[in-house]
Order: C-alpha cells, then structure tokens, then sequence
C-alpha cells in the first residue's frame, strides 16, 4: 500500500490531529479547477471513506487558499486566503465561524500554536505577521494584534514557525530569504539566521523553516534556490553555522519541510523538482526519495497523529497521502515479469513510464520511532514460565510467577504418588457437583472403604444369594444322601400297558428300541416318559431331543423353563439378554454361578447387563456392574456422556467459564483415575480417544503451568501406544528437564509395564517383602486368578509371592504406596464371590483402631492365608459344613439396592440387611497391620507350628500383653475407642470376610480355642474390646476361657451356632446382638485343621495379633486422654447422640448408622491426635453440637455447609458423619 | 530462573521461549536474531541470525512437528524462516510480500500445518503456506488502512456443520480464524472461507481511541471465546463471545488508564491468565474473577 488515497485537486491541505486522520484541502490560489470554478469551497476528507472520489464534508470558503492549518485540538481550522481574509472553519459543524480581512494583502501562510491551541499567527505580503487568538474571533470588533517589529527586511512571509516546547517563540521566513525568530513577549524579531553557499559565496535565500519536535533552540530551514537546494539545521545557540547541511536530496529548490514531530530522526522536504524526500535530519542523511511527481511538489505534511503516512500536494492536481515505507516485495517483481511476459512490445513501449513504477527509493532503512517494542514484552511458556524483556531493554530473563490460578494440583499428585486417594475422595465428597457426581464419589468412597470386591459383593448381594444356594445345597445334599439308600423298590404286580394309546410305546420299550420308544413318547405328549426314557438311554442326542421337547413346548410359558434352558445351556446368555430388568440381581447371580471359568465371558455379560440398566435409566446400578464386568470403558462413556452437563453445572454455579472447565476436567481426571486405580490397575488400555483427549487436555493444562510432576505421574498412567500422548510425555519430559530428547524417546519405548515397574519400585515402600518381588507378583500375572487360587501356602515360599496379590485390599483404602492393589483386588472379585461368605464385615470396624496406631502397613501379608483357600474352586466339600456355621445372616435382595448410605429420611423398604458386626474375625487379621515388623510376620506365620509363639513382633508392646482385664473392659467408651483409621478399618473389612467366611475352609470342628477367645469382643463393638480377644492369643486358648469374663455365654454359643434368625434380627449395635454375631462370626472362622499345614497360619496369625493388639487397648485408652477438655463435649455429645438414635432407627438403615458411627471416629480420633483439625473447625463444630443440642438442625446443617465449603482439606469423611447423624437425629427427634 | 544480560547491543523488541520452554529467540534493533539454550539457572547462546535489514519485531518458533524452525519478522517489510539442522542454523526462506515494516508473525495452529501470519504497517495481512515443495502460497488481505500492527490465530476448533443438530453425519469442519489490529484502532476478526479461498472480515470491534498494539485469542478452547486487546490508549479489553452467538461482548480489563502504553498482551498456555506488558517496563497479571470481572494475579518483576 503505496498510496493511500489520491484527491484530485491542486490545494493545499492540513491534517487533523486524529490516529485516524482527516485530510482538509482547499484549492489553491492560482490552480484552475477542472471546471473553471471559481468558486472555493474547504473539503475534508476521510482516509476510512470507502469513495475516495467524494468529500465527507465540505464549505464553501471565502475564496481561494494559500494555506491551511488545523488547531491542535481539532477544534478548528484556520485558512488563508488569497484575498486577505483569515477564514475559520468549524470541522465538525462543517461551516465559517468567522472571516477576518485584517492582512493588507494576500495571507500566505498561518500556523497554530503547538502549545495553545487556540493561538495563531498569519503571514502575508510585506512583512505583516499578525498573531490571533481564534477564542475571540466571534467577536466583531476582534482584530489580531502585530508580532512585532522586525529588523531584518520582510517581504512576503512564506513560512510561519512556532517552537515546539516555547509557546511565544516562532520562527519566520520570507521571500528576502532570512529566517528570523521572534520572540512574542519581547514582541519583536530576536534573531535571524542567513546562508551563504560555500562553494559560490552567495547568499542562499531561506523560505521555509520548521522547528525541532522537541528541542527548543534547534530549527530546520529550507532554500527555495534552484541552485542551492539545500535543508539546513540550525542550534540557536550557534546561530552563525548550520548544524547540518541535508543536500543532494533535491535537484531544485525546496518548498515545504515537516520535522516529524513523532521523531526527530524524521523530516521531509518537497520540492521544484516534483520529489519528496525523507531525511534523518539527525545524521543528515537521506532516507528514502519518493517517486517524483508531475509538478513541483509545493507542500509534503507527516499526519501528526499517524506519522506513518504524509500527504503531499502538486501543481498538477494531486494529493497524494501514502505511507513513508513502500518497499520492493516478490508480488511487485511477479507483477513486472508478468508485464514482461505478457507482451514484450508494450514492455518496451512503457519502459519509461513503468520503470520506476511507484517505489520511492529507500536509502537506507530506519525504523520510526513509534514501532517496535518498548516494554517488556512478557509472554508466556510452556510449563508456567514467563519470558521478558529486562528494563533495559537489551536483557532478558526467565521467570516463573506464582499466581493463584497456577497453584499445583498437589492432592492429587500425591494421591498419585502414594496411591491413596482417600484424601481426594474426601474433597471431592464435599465439593460434589450434583447429586449423580456425589453418587459417583460416594461410590468411589465405598470402594476405598470397603475394598472393591466386598463392596461390589456386597452391593450386588452376591452373599446373600450366595448364603442360600449354599444352604440350599447343602439341606439338598443331605436328602440327596439319605435317599440314595431310599431306593425305590418295586413292589405289587401289574400288568403291560397295551392300550390303544400306549401300546406302540410299550412295544418299543419291549424291544428295547428306546429311541422308537422316545419318539413314541414325545408323539404322545408324554414328556415325562420321553424324559425318563431319555435319562436311561445313555444317550446325548437323546436327552437333547427329550430336552428340546420340553424346552420348545414350555418355555414360552414358564419362566422357569426358560430359566432351565439356560442351565441346561450352560449359557445365561439369554437371561442377561431377556430377563426382566427388574430382576438384574438374579441375573447377576446367574452370571456369576454360570461362568466362574471363564472371566471374559463373566465380564461381557456384565457389561451386556449394565447396558441394559443403562438404557432403563438405572444408572448407578449400571455402574456397578460395569464395575464388576471390569469394564472401564463402559463407565468413561458415561462420565463422558455427563461431562458437559457437569461443566454447565460448574459454569452455573458462578464460577468462571475458565474454572469450571478446569475443575471439571480435573474432577473427571480424578475420578477416574481413582476409579480405574480401585478397579484394575496396569492391565488396562485406554482406547476410548475421547477419553483420552480428555486426559491429554488434562496434562496439558497441568503442564503449561508449570506442573511437571503431576503431569508426568498422570502420563504414566496413559498408554505409550498412543501418538499425542507419547509426544506430550516428550514434551514434559524435555521441558522438566528430566530427558533429553533421545532418552525420553527411549523412555516412551519401554513397554508400560516397565516404566511402571520401575517407578513404583522406587516409590513403594521398602517392606521385608521387598519392592522388586510385589512388582513380580503382583503385577498382572498371565493368569490372574491363579495365584489366589492357590491351595493355601503350607509352605514360607509360597505363602510369600503370594502376599501381594492380597495387598490390593490393604493398599486400596490404606494410604499405601503400593500400586498393585488395585490389579490384586480385581483378581479378588472373582474369588470372594465364589467362596463368598455370608460375613459381610459391618462398615464400623472395631478394630480398625489397631490398625490405626500403626499406620499403613500396605503390605500385611497375614490375611493372605485365609483367603486363599477361600478362592481355591478345588476346595473340599466341607463347604456345607461351613455355612452351618455361619453367623451370618444371609440376605436377598429382591429389589435393586440404593445406596446404601442412603438417608433413612425416606422409609424406602429395604430388607434389612443385619450385617453382623463380624468382629471377631477382624480381630484376628488385626495382627498384621498392628505389625509394625512386616518382616517377622510372613517368617511367624510361614512357620507357626514349629517356632512360634510370639514373641510378638513388637516388643515395645509386649507388657500390656498381661492386663487381659483391661482389654476386656473397654465396654464403655466410645470415648476412648475412636482412634479409627476409616482407610484401615476399610481396608480390614475388605480383607476379613474372605479370610473368615471361607465357606471352602474345613472348620471341621468347631475348635473351643477359637471359641473361647471369641467370647472376649462381646463387648461393644465400637469399643477397643474387640482387640482385647487378641490377647487371649498368647495364653494358651484354653485358659482362655476361663480367664476372660464374658457377658455372653460363650461356651454355649461355641458349641451351637447361634441361631440364623437370632442374626438377623441384630441390630448389630446392642452389646448382645453384636456379641453372637461375633459369635457365630467367629464360629465361621476356619479353625484351622491340624491335618492341614495350610490351616495351620490362620493359628499362627492368631498369636500374633494377640501380641500386638493390647498395645493397641492401652494406645487407645491413652489416646482418649488425648481428647482436651474444651474438645470433650463435642466427642461426648455425638457419642451420646449415636447411642440415643441407635435403638430409634429402623433396622434397614443400621448400615447407614454404622457407617456414622465409624465417621464419627474418625473425627474423634482427629480430636485425640491433635491432627487435621484447625481451632476454627473445632470451633465450628462446638457451634455445630450447640445448634444441635437446641434442635436447631437447620442451622447445625448451615455450619456444617460452611466447614465443608471453606474447610474442605479439613473435612475428612468424618464430615459426612456428622451431616448423616445430624439428619439421623433430626429424623429421629421428630418421632 | 534465568536472566541473560546485554543478549544484544541495541534494544530487544521480542523473547520467546521455544515449544519445551527450552530455547530462547530474541530479536533486536541491531537486526538480529540471537538462540540461546536455556537449561535451569543457565543459559548458552547458540547462534546468532544475520539476515535482516531492519529492526526485527518478532519471532516464533514452529510446532516442533516441523522441524526446529523459527520465523523473525523486521521493519524491512521481509519475514524470514530459519531452520536448525544439526546444530546450524540457516535461512531457508525469505518471505517478502510486504511494502512496509512486518509487525507481527505468528504460526499457525499446527493442525493447519505450517502456516503463517504476519501483519504489516503496508496495511495488509498475510497467510503464508509453506507446501511440502518448497514453495509458498500468500493469501494477502487488506486488513487495516492505516497499518495493520499485530495479528492472532484462534485455537484450532471444529465446528459442526450441520444445521440439523443431532444428526451427526455431517462431519465437523476446522474453523480458522485470526484476529487482527491496527493503526486504524480496530480489532477485526477473520475468518476462512473455502469457496473464497481467502479469509473474510467476520467482524470490527470497535472500542480503542488509539493505535490497537497487539491482541491475543486466548488458546483455550471454552464455550467462549477470550480476545485481549491493548493499545496505544493504554486501556486493555477483553472481548468474549459465546459460541452460540454472533456478537463480540466488551469489557474494559479495568476502568482506569494503564499508567503507559500497553504494547503486549499474552495468555498463559492455559489460557487463563493474561500477562500485560506496559510501556513503563511492568508486567502486571491478570485473571478473571467470579463475577466476570478482571483482577490482578500479580505482578512480575525482573
């Protein structure tokens, strides 16, 4: 862009002082318009306008123009007319303001003041210079005073001047060829400056000056001389020599100079010799000559407010406004050789005319001042960092703020890092989004509570079905037994059938044709003989005959047909497909008894199961099973699905657009994350690319602030297989810092498994089992199952690699670093729901608080015994045996399951679900978590029978060992007992059940060892007691007995189990229910058979426990001291809250209570320990326990939002406690 | 982290930190371009760039997936493309279809491949596709009368095409866009159009009384738009625009002027928080808050 705009006029012109400029023109005196007008009229001029042919405004002026100047304010516009009038013009109003013949002859020229804007001085023939004040032109009698006397001859003035920083000093030249300044309050001419050439000696007339943008003694002249046409600069304070000498710009005398008032390093002069040309004045050097015009080029004006542009006019009708750069470029020389192509000929003939086309000639390039950066140009980075330009200009520096928005996602990584996710469930639980985001995380709540496969058994009920078929076949096997002696005899005489109908068929069963004989048979209808027959012949094709006979006539009709059918198949392909969905719990059952083999199958069938719950709108349900089927896949397309409408749920809630992407990007990432940990960790491939963009979103925005750590830990978890992920990981790693390109493309080329492998390796913590061997065995073996499958260990070898696969349940809610629970746990599924026991472990663990004091302890191998057998499908018959024992009280759900922390507010029927409070058994896999020596357990429990008996693994502890009373004691105080790690007891229950209900384990006889120390925890079950069983451990089991005191009559309750209905009917929280279900629980408990050396463990774990658990007591008693007294009420009041609500509430909702009351504990234990809590949440929880104790729940519960809003690190799951108590007791208080 | 001292001998217009965040580009007023490496606390220059005949504005490095590649933009109207092979650096293309100084350059999304945008004080506003063959194709429009001074490519996104909404056999279309300023005042958006084979004028915002100094789409692909626009009138604007609507919303980062000239503007990776730089050599960060309004997120210091 050359040229901006070109006006056909010959006028001179002055611009406004606009960014985007205004040209105004007015012809000039002596030019003939086109058409001979002699009429004048003053055009503006739009550079935007879209015609450049037409004015944006014009007026018509008094007459013709020698000058024109625009006011600084633009208020404005003065012009000077050929006939001695100064004319204004309003610009805006488009119109003369006024018109004043003051001037003797012609104006030649007027500028306004730089300063004032409302000061102008005019020039015209002999000597008359006139300064106005164009606030006062309005008036009538206004008249423009004289500047002064002048002592050098003044012809005509051709040029006007002011100075740039002082307002009453302007410069003035004259056709005599002087420039003098003037100085308005001395009201005369204070210098004058004069030229003579070097080469000749003669003196060059000066007729154009100009002055210094900035500096006020420094002033630019021009000579109109044809022979001299030179630019001079000039210091005032040198006055006799030109500063700088600008020739060899113009070959003809110069008429017009702009020192750029935007740079000093700026002018321009025009000239006679129809050119323009830019200067640095500065240096006195040419920068660039502009494309000589048709005529003399009279006047050449920068816009002073877009000094990239300037306008020139000349005398052959054009204004011309083009930009100060126009330089050669590849489309200008693609122009001319197309030209040249085109046609040679004309080529030829235009030589002259084209040649120089448009382009000025550029000297030399010389950036304006006003472009390029001056600041420091900050600009972002990858990973948080920010570049800038250092003040002076010519550093740089790298830094990397801090800033609010930027803060690490450090939960997180850390429950990355260490593989508890606890925490993170526990934030996300009280920052929930909706109630289905709340499900999700209540959900994942459970699993780290509980363990994924006893909260999935247990949510699927599978026990509970489990516990009748069990039962069933077993009563069935027993019958079955007797009446194989019951055989039937034949008695009486009778005669052959040869009736009409029947005799065909007797004929062939005469000859012994049975398949005539069934063929006859079916012919008739009659199934039941063609059945029979079928079962004699011995033969398949038969039998499948027979069968289809059947199936075909009744199962259209008879569900249970249709249900045979598929036995018959071996197959529940069709129940998954067709079964009501009302009754997905059967099929689910169905699905777990029909394809134990094969574990794909299991799990497509689940997943077919889900979609079907799904597409009914059971969504929660669907998750469960999807979880069960393995299928993460299947879950993510769900959150998926529900992610935008998370997002606007997030935007709703005022957060910005910004935020609530990222927030619910990270909750997705988190979410799952901890999902697919609990579920199946390391064998899982992502494929969904959705999904997976999802993540790489993640990391992304992780990464750029800076978050290296995360993002790698997170990019760790995504499969390498992927392109964007494995040149995201590249470009983490490089810009961390932590590979050069060439390693990280190494490190991407490692197989998943090993680059897992060794980052965990150095993560987990070193134990006696030793990092390198979990890795080895815990990782996805070939065959998942096959390790727990194991007959139980007899051996220290094999009961070793084999802890792992165990691990997974301690690891999921303990805050473990072992990263193989999850793969473990998953293996568990399928186990415990084979060997499922009844022995559901109650949410409220008692033990938990031995755990507790030691804390996690990911790797305790003891429990690893019991479950084994437990999984083993080879398991001996005595699974009958087992279940006569069990104190378990079998459930079934007839109806879907809602979740089962759901409030009791609604009395939705729910079959009660008395999970005993199967203490006992906790107690015994206590051991190994208050084992603070990992390495002595495997070692005591691998060789039990020859060396052990404890000395127990903690020494320290050891003396407590003798104060069985204590232990026993305990009955009292929830007070006390508290010290509960939620994550332990989770972790507990998860491992217990199997490790007790093994229905495959022989108890064989109901070892009165074991019953005798099962006595002991009768005691509350919240209570410390129930470690105080350990105890007995040490003293020989039978002096048990007798030693302990218990309220419960334990011998008999050893001998017999304890009544079913008995169980039932607990409430799982009165002293004496909860005691038979330790009971009987206990009963449960596989003692171990002395011809077994597998069973031989369990024993040994036993004894352990024993030893560590009275420490556990004491610990706990003190640490009910550590509550202080101001803290007291609080623990006291939801104590004597949980107990005053226990008996109120309907017995469907004990879970709900039990899991309360484990919340609860976790709060207490915080109190005792003196952790996690702040005074402030404190303090809110007095105001809490106060508004409560008024019966204000209300609020209580407005409290409750706010700690859970503003102290969310703090509240922990025993926040969610205190809200479902409060609404417990709110429920309760209204009866 | 890391400071590097006199990097060159005369002003510094330009510093940008490569796609790892461990290259540096500077480009000065001496015309050059200098490469450091940049390791922690430590730096090394690694070559300096000679080329240019005029102050060199701005420079921007590649998507790595092309190679090490580097474009400076200078006052001599020319952008030029550098490569690194091996360790040495060298010119490999010179793109000159500006008449006057080329302001701004930035590459594109790298999903469009290697195309680049440069705006110049000739007015125009150039879209350079460097093909596989070596040669280049411009689109050129005349994008601000007066001069054009910065330009911006939107995050890449996917539009649906489809009118009918569900039906999700219309398969999504890349919309490109830009979003230019200049002397003129005025931000104006672009948008490709396929028939054209150009890009069109979407939009004029109009809200600056001064030279519009730089813009800056935020790279976060939300269900609203983020453009940032500074100026000579030392005010900052942010403008949103949902994307089921048409119109660009205005709000003025903050009522009161910036105590000088705004010159850059640059949105953190994440796109949240916005970084200003002003003439009187402060960085100040900013981040909106919950109820949409603008608040400093702190200020950087050398």
């Amino acid at each position: 862009m050359v040229k901006l705009a070109e006006y056909p006029r010959t006028a001179t012109f002055s611009w406004s002082h606009d960014r985007v400029p205004v040209l105004a023109t007015g012809p000039a005196s002596g030019a003939i318009d086109a058409d001979f007008s002699s009429t004048s009229t003053l055009e503006l001029w739009s550079l935007l306008s879209f015609d450049g042919s037409k004015p944006s405004g014009s007026v018509v002026a008094d007459g013709k123009f020698n000058d024109l100047d625009w006011s600084g304010d633009d208020k404005i516009i003065a012009g000077a007319l050929e006939n001695g009038v100064v004319e204004f013009f309003d610009p805006k109003a488009l119109k003369s303001v006024a018109k004043i013949h003051k001037h003797q002859g012609p104006v030649k020229t007027l500028k306004f003041n730089a300063k004032q804007n409302n000061v102008l001085v005019s020039g015209g023939t002999q000597g008359e210079i006139f300064v106005w004040d164009s606030n006062k032109i309005g008036s009538s009698d206004y008249s423009p005073f004289s500047a002064g006397i002048s002592n050098t001859p003044i012809d005509e003035v051709s040029s006007l001047s002011w100075n740039q920083s002082l307002a009453h000093v302007f410069a003035s030249a004259s056709s005599s060829g002087y420039a003098s300044v003037w100085d308005l309050k001395a009201k005369k001419q204070v210098l004058h400056l004069n030229h003579s050439s070097s080469t000749t000696g003669i003196k060059v007339p000066l007729t154009v000056v100009d002055w210094h943008p900035t500096s006020s003694t420094i002033i630019a002249t021009a000579s109109s001389s044809d022979t001299e046409p030179l630019v001079l600069t000039w210091d005032l304070r040198n006055a006799h020599v030109p500063l700088k000498v600008l020739s060899q710009g113009h070959s003809k005398g110069v008429l017009s100079l702009d020192w750029c008032k935007q740079d000093e390093n700026l002018l321009l002069s025009s000239g006679r010799d129809n050119t323009s040309v830019l200067w640095n004045p500065q240096e006195g050097s040419i920068l660039t000559q502009f494309a000589p015009r048709g005529n003399w080029v009279f006047k050449s004006k920068f816009a002073p407010e877009a000094p990239d542009l300037f306008a020139s006019a000349s005398f052959d009708s054009k204004i011309v406004v083009q930009t100060l750069q126009n330089l050669s470029n590849t489309l200008d020389a693609q122009a001319n050789e197309s030209k040249q192509h085109a046609s040679e000929d004309e080529f030829w003939n235009n030589v002259t005319s084209n040649s120089v086309d448009d382009k000025p000639n550029t000297v030399k390039i010389q950036a304006p001042k006003w472009y390029g950066n001056k600041s420091p140009a900050a600009q972002w980075a990858f990973g948080g960092k920010l570049v800038r330009i250092s003040d002076d200009g010519k550093g740089v520096s790298v830094v990397k703020p801090c800033i609010s928005g930027l803060e690490k996602n450090q939960l997180f990584d850390e429950s990355l890092k260490s593989k508890d996710f606890v925490k993170l469930i526990n934030k996300r639980l009280s920052q929930k989004i909706n109630a289905t985001n709340e499900d999700d995380w209540n959900l994942l709540e459970n699993l780290s509570m509980d363990g994924t496969a006893l909260y999935l058994k247990d949510a699927l009920s599978l026990d509970d079905a489990k516990e009748d078929i069990i039962k069933k076949s077993e009563e069935d096997g027993a019958d079955f037994f007797n009446q194989l002696n019951d055989k039937f005899v034949p008695e009486g005489a009778f005669k052959l059938d040869f009736s009409e109908s029947m005799k065909p068929l007797t004929n062939f069963l005469i000859k012994g044709d049975l398949k005539s004989a069934l063929n006859q048979a079916l012919e008739k209808d009659l199934l039941l003989e063609a059945l029979v027959i079928a079962i004699t012949s011995n033969d398949a094709l038969l039998a499948d005959k027979a069968k289809n006979a059947y199936f075909s006539k009744h199962s259209e009709q008879s569900g249970l047909a249709r249900t045979l059918f598929s036995v018959a198949q071996r197959d529940v392909e069709d129940i998954v497909t067709n079964i009501d969905v009302s009754q997905w719990k059967d099929a689910v059952q169905f699905i777990f008894n029909y394809t134990k083999e094969d574990i794909s199958k299991k799990n497509s069938l689940l997943v077919k199961l889900g979609d079907r719950l799904l597409h009914e709108g059971n969504r929660k349900d669907a998750i469960l099973l999807y979880l069960s089927g393995q299928s993460l896949e299947s879950i993510a397309s769900i959150w998926l699905k529900e992610f935008p409408e998370l997002e606007n749920q997030l935007t709703s809630q005022k957060d910005t657009l910004y935020e609530a992407h990222l927030e619910c990007l990270t909750e997705f990432v988190e979410r799952f994350t901890v999902l697919s940990d609990y579920l199946d960790k390391g064998t899982v491939k992502l494929t969904n690319q959705t999904l997976i963009s999802k993540f790489l979103e993640f990391v992304n925005v992780t990464a750029a602030n800076g978050d290296f750590e995360l993002s790698l830990r997170f990019l760790e978890t995504l499969p390498d297989d992927n392109e964007e992920v494995k040149s995201e990981k590249q470009r983490v790693l490089i810009a961390s810092g932590k590979t050069s390109t060439t390693r990280s493309t190494e490190r991407t080329a490692n197989s998943t498994l090993q680059s897992r492998q060794g980052r965990y390796g150095s993560t987990s913590v070193p134990t006696a089992n030793g990092a390198p061997r979990l890795s080895n065995s815990g990782i996805p073996p070939p065959n998942p199952l096959a390790a727990p499958h194991q007959p139980p260990a007899s051996t220290a070898p094999n009961v070793v690699p084999r802890k792992p696969s165990f691990v997974p349940q301690t690891t999921s809610a303990i805050p473990t670093p072992n990263p193989y629970a999850p793969a473990a746990v998953n293996q568990q599924i399928p186990l415990s729901v084979v060997g499922s026991r009844p022995s559901y472990t109650p949410p409220v663990n008692p033990y938990a608080q031995t755990a507790t004091s030691i804390p996690p302890n990911p790797y305790a191998p003891l429990p690893v015994a019991a479950p084994v057998p437990l999984g083993s499908p080879v398991a001996p018959p005595p699974i009958s045996g087992a279940s006569g024992y069990s104190g378990q009280t079998p459930h079934l759900h007839d109806k879907p399951i809602d979740g089962w922390n759901d409030l009791p507010s609604v009395s939705k029927e729910k079959p009660t679900r008395a999970k005993a409070v199967n203490t006992a058994p906790i107690g015994m896999s206590t051991p190994s978590y208050g084992t603070p020596d990992l390495a002595a357990v495997p070692l005591s429990r691998a060789s039990t029978n020859s060396t052990l008996p404890p000395p127990p693994p903690n020494v320290r502890r050891t003396p407590k060992l003798t104060s069985p009373p204590e232990v026993a004691s305990p009955p009292l105080p929830l007070k006390k007992t508290n010290s509960y790690a939620p994550t332990v007891s989770a972790v507990q229950s998860s491992q217990m059940p199997q490790q007790i209900s093994n229905p495959l384990m022989p108890p064989a006889s109901p070892n009165p060892a074991t019953n005798g120390r099962s006595f002991v925890p009768p005691v509350n079950p919240y209570s410390p007691a129930p470690s105080a069983v350990t105890p007995t451990g040490i003293v020989p089991p039978k002096a048990l007995v007798a030693a302990i005191p218990s309220p419960v009559p334990a011998p008999k309750a050893a001998a017999v189990p304890p009544p079913r209905k008995m169980n039932r009917k607990s409430t799982a929280v009165g002293d004496a229910s909860a005691a038979s279900n330790l009971l009987s629980s206990i009963q449960t408990k596989p003692t171990p058979p002395i011809h077994s050396p597998a069973m031989v463990d369990p024993v040994a774990v036993q004894y352990d426990q024993s030893a560590v658990s009275p420490t556990n007591v004491e610990i706990a008693a003190e640490q009910g001291a550590g509550i202080t007294e101001s803290d007291r009420p609080i623990v006291e009041f939801l104590t004597a809250e949980l107990q005053r609500v226990t008996p109120l509430i309907p017995q469907e909702y004990t879970k709900q209570l039990k899991d309360c009351d484990k919340r609860i504990k976790i709060l207490i234990k915080h109190l005792e320990h003196h952790d996690l809590l702040t005074q402030p949440t404190i303090d809110k929880l007095h105001q809490i326990v106060a508004f409560w104790k008024e019966g204000n729940y209300s609020e209580a519960m407005t409290i409750h939002q706010d700690l859970s809003a503003n102290h969310s690190s703090e509240a922990g799951n025993w926040l969610t406690g205190i809200k479902r108590l409060m609404n417990i007791a709110e429920a309760t208080s209204s009866q | 982290m890391v400071t590097i001292n006199n990097a060159h001998s005369e002003l510094i217009h330009d510093a940008v930190l490569d796609y790892y965040g461990k290259r540096l580009a500077t480009c000065s007023s001496d015309h050059t371009v200098k490469i450091f490496e940049v390791e922690g606390e430590t730096h090394k220059l690694v070559d300096t760039l000679q080329g240019h005949e005029g102050p060199v504005w701005q420079v921007d490095w590649a998507h790595p997936k092309f190679g090490v590649i580097l474009a400076s933009c200078s006052y001599d109207g020319k952008v030029l493309i550098w490569k690194e092979v091996n360790g040495r650096w060298s010119q490999i293309a010179a793109h000159e279809v500006h008449s006057a100084s080329v302001n701004s350059i930035q590459w594109a999304p790298h999903e469009y491949g290697p195309l680049l945008l440069a705006a110049s004080s000739d007015g125009k506003v150039s879209v350079v596709e460097f093909k596989e063959n070596g040669t280049t194709s411009p689109i050129i429009i005349d994008a601000h009368s007066i001069g054009a001074n910065t330009a911006c490519w939107a995050p890449a996104t996917l539009q649906q095409q489809s009118n009918q909404g569900t039906s999700g056999s219309a398969s999504p279309q890349q919309v490109r866009r830009f979003v230019t300023g200049g002397a003129d005042n005025l931000v104006k958006i672009w948008k490709y159009n396929s028939d054209a084979a150009t890009y069109l004028l979407e939009h004029t915002l109009e809200g600056h009384s001064d030279w519009v100094r730089d813009v800056a789409w935020s790279p976060t692909v939300l269900s609203r738009s983020y453009l940032a626009s500074v100026s000579q009138d030392r005010t900052c604007i942010i403008w949103t625009q949902d994307s089921k609507e048409d119109t660009w919303k205005k709000t003025l980062l903050k009522e009161d002027k910036f105590p000088d000239v705004l010159w850059r503007a640059s949105w953190s990776l994440s796109g949240n928080i916005l970084a200003l730089s002003c003439g009187d050599n402060t960085v100040t960060l900013w981040k909106e808050n919950l109820e949409g309004k603008w608040e400093p997120a702190g200020q950087v210091t050398e």
